[in-house]
C-alpha cells in the first residue's frame, strides 16, 4: 500500500473488502460485549442479594 | 430373540388397529406433491427435474412427522423405562421400534412412490435407483429420527426443536439420493452415490441405538 | 501434570485463574490483530489474479479455521463430561456454542462478499458451502438445545452427546474441497507438503488465525465464568471473593 486513498479504495474492491472487514469488527465487539454486560449484571445482582440478606440478618 | 419380536409384533398390531391412521403418511405425502405443484405451477419440464426431489423431501417429511410415535405413547405410559430396565439389549429394542416406525411410515411411501412419479412426470429411467436410494436413505432418516426425539422425549414444549436439531444431519442423505436418481435419470451410473448412502445407514445402523438409549435414559431422569 | 489441570475443575480455582489470565488473553488478542490487519492490508502486495480483493481472506480463512477447531474443543470437551462428569466441562461446551456459531457466520458472510466480485455470485450450492452452513445449523441447534433443557446437568449431558454426533460432519466440511470438485478453491495451506502460499500473506494470515484463537478462549472464559456465577451464587467462596 502506498497511501490512505488506495487502502480505502483497495483496487476498486473497496465496497467489498471494508463491509467485510466491518462485519468482523462487529461480531468481535459483539461477542465481547455481550458477556461482559451479562457479568455486570450478574455480579450486581449477587452484591444486591448480599445486602438484601445481611438487612434480613440484622 | 422372542422379546424383540415381541415388541416388534406389539407395535405392528397397535397401528392395525387404527388401519387408517395408516393411510396418513400417504395422504400427506400425496397432499405435499400437490402442494409443490401448486406452488410453483411448474410446466412439465420442469416437474420432471424437480420431482425427485419433491418425492424425497415429502418421504422426508413424512418420516419426520411421525417420529414423535417411535417412543411418546410409551414414554407416557412408562413402558418405556421397563424396557430400559429389563435384561433385554435395550439397542435391540430401539431398533425393533425403529423398524416398526419405519414399516409403517417409510416402506408404504416407498410403495406408492413409483404412482407418485408417474403424477410429477418422473423420467422413469431413474424410478429404479428412486425407489433403492429411499430404501436405503429413510431407515437413515428414521435412526437419526430416533435419536433427535430421544433428547427431546421429556421436554414439554420442545416445539420445532426436534427438526432443527435432525434436519442437518438429514441433508447429506437427500444431497447422494438426489445426486444418484439424477445421474440415473439421465443415464448415467449412480453406483457410487447408492453406496454412500449404503455407508451411512450401516455406520447408523451400528452408531444409532446406543446413542439412543443414551439419550433415553437422560430424559427419563 | 493431571493433578495440575484437575484443579481447574474447580468452580472457585478456576474463576480466580481464569480472572488473572484474561488481562493477558485480551492484551495479546488485541496487539496480534493489530499486527495481522497492519501486515495484511498495508504490507503485504496485492494478489496478481484478485488484486486487493483477497485481503478479505485475513478474515475469512480465520474464521472458517475457528468454525471446524471450536467445534474440535467442544467435541473433546463433550467427551470430557461424558466420560469423567467435570462438570466445568461441560460449562465450556455450552460457553464456545455462540461464539463458534459466530465464526461460522462470519465465514459464511465474508466468504458470500469474496465471491461476488471473484466468481460472479453471492452463493452456490457446493460441498464446502453447504456443509459450512450445515455445521451453523448445527451450532444453532445446539444452543437452542441447551436453551430448551432447564436442569443444567441434564443439559450439559444432552448437549454433549448432540455435539459428539455432530462430529461427523466436521471431516466432510475439512474435505469436502478434495472428495468434490468445487468452486471453493482446494486446500493451500493444511498440505502435506506445505503451504503453497506467498510468506507476505502468510504471516498475516497465521497471526489473524491465532489472534482469532486467543480471542475464543478469552470470550468463552469469560463465559464459564458467568455461568460459575449463577451456578454458585449462594456459595461463601463466591461471597468471600467479591468482598474483596
Amino acid at each position: 500500500m502506498m497511501n490512505i486513498e488506495q487502502l480505502i479504495e483497495m483496487g476498486g474492491y473497496g465496497n467489498y473488502v471494508w463491509p467485510a472487514y466491518g462485519i468482523g469488527l462487529a461480531v468481535l465487539l459483539l461477542n465481547i460485549i455481550v458477556p461482559l454486560y451479562k457479568k455486570q449484571q450478574m455480579l450486581k445482582s449477587i452484591i444486591e442479594a448480599q445486602h438484601r440478606d445481611k438487612k434480613n440478618d440484622t | 430373540m422372542n422379546a424383540y419380536l415381541a415388541i416388534l409384533k406389539r407395535d405392528l398390531i397397535l397401528a392395525n388397529r387404527n388401519r387408517s391412521a395408516l393411510f396418513n403418511p400417504l395422504l400427506f405425502f400425496a397432499l405435499l406433491a400437490t402442494l409443490f405443484t401448486v406452488a410453483t405451477s411448474a410446466s412439465t419440464e420442469m416437474l420432471s427435474e424437480i420431482s425427485s426431489g419433491i418425492i424425497w423431501v415429502g418421504a422426508l417429511l413424512a418420516s419426520l412427522l411421525s417420529i414423535d410415535n417411535l417412543f411418546r405413547s410409551d414414554y407416557e405410559d412408562g413402558s418405556l423405562e421397563q424396557w430400559l430396565l429389563s435384561p433385554n439389549k435395550p439397542t435391540f429394542m430401539v431398533l425393533m421400534k425403529v423398524l416398526s416406525h419405519w414399516l409403517v411410515s417409510g416402506l408404504p411411501i416407498i410403495l406408492i412412490t413409483p404412482l407418485l412419479a408417474v403424477i410429477l412426470h418422473f423420467p422413469m429411467t431413474g424410478l429404479n435407483v428412486l425407489v433403492l436410494s429411499l430404501l436405503i436413505g429413510t431407515p437413515v432418516l428414521s435412526l437419526v429420527g430416533a435419536i433427535g426425539l430421544a433428547l427431546t422425549l421429556g421436554l414439554r414444549k420442545s416445539g420445532m426443536l426436534l427438526p432443527l436439531l435432525v434436519l442437518p444431519f438429514y441433508i447429506p442423505v437427500l444431497i447422494f439420493a438426489n445426486n444418484a436418481v439424477l445421474i440415473s435419470a439421465s443415464g448415467g451410473d449412480a453406483s457410487a452415490q447408492l453406496t454412500m448412502l449404503l455407508a451411512m445407514l450401516v455406520l447408523a445402523l451400528t452408531l444409532t441405538p446406543i446413542t439412543v438409549v443414551y439419550c433415553l435414559k437422560l430424559s427419563l431422569g | 501434570m493431571l493433578r495440575f489441570l484437575h484443579q481447574f475443575a474447580s468452580p472457585p480455582t478456576f474463576y480466580r485463574r481464569s480472572a488473572q489470565l484474561l488481562p493477558w488473553l485480551a492484551v495479546s488478542t488485541l496487539l496480534l490483530i493489530l499486527f495481522g490487519l497492519y501486515q495484511g492490508l498495508w504490507l503485504a502486495p496485492p494478489d496478481y489474479q484478485q488484486g486487493d480483493s483477497y485481503r478479505i481472506m485475513f478474515i475469512h480463512v480465520p474464521a472458517a479455521w475457528m468454525s471446524l477447531f471450536i467445534y474440535m474443543v467442544m467435541a473433546f470437551s463433550a467427551a470430557v463430561v461424558l466420560i469423567w462428569r467435570i462438570k466445568l466441562a461441560g460449562d465450556f461446551v455450552i460457553a464456545s456454542a455462540p461464539v463458534g456459531a459466530s465464526f461460522t457466520f462470519l465465514a459464511l458472510i465474508t466468504g458470500a462478499i469474496w465471491g461476488k466480485p471473484m466468481w460472479g455470485t453471492w452463493w452456490v450450492w457446493d460441498a464446502r458451502l453447504t456443509s459450512e452452513l450445515i455445521l451453523l445449523f448445527i451450532y444453532m441447534g445446539i444452543i437452542a438445545l441447551n436453551n430448551a433443557i432447564e436442569d443444567k446437568q441434564l443439559a450439559a449431558k444432552a448437549v454433549g452427546v448432540f455435539v459428539l454426533v455432530g462430529v461427523v460432519n466436521i471431516p466432510i466440511i475439512h474435505f469436502s474441497v478434495e472428495w468434490w470438485s468445487t468452486l471453493h478453491q482446494g486446500p493451500t495451506v493444511t498440505k502435506l507438503d506445505g503451504p503453497s502460499i506467498h510468506q507476505s500473506m502468510l504471516i498475516p494470515l497465521l497471526a489473524m488465525a491465532l489472534a482469532f484463537k486467543l480471542f475464543y478462549f478469552l470470550v468463552a472464559i469469560m463465559r464459564v465464568q458467568n455461568r460459575i456465577l449463577s451456578d454458585e451464587q449462594n456459595k461463601t467462596w463466591l461471597k468471600r471473593l467479591l468482598i474483596q
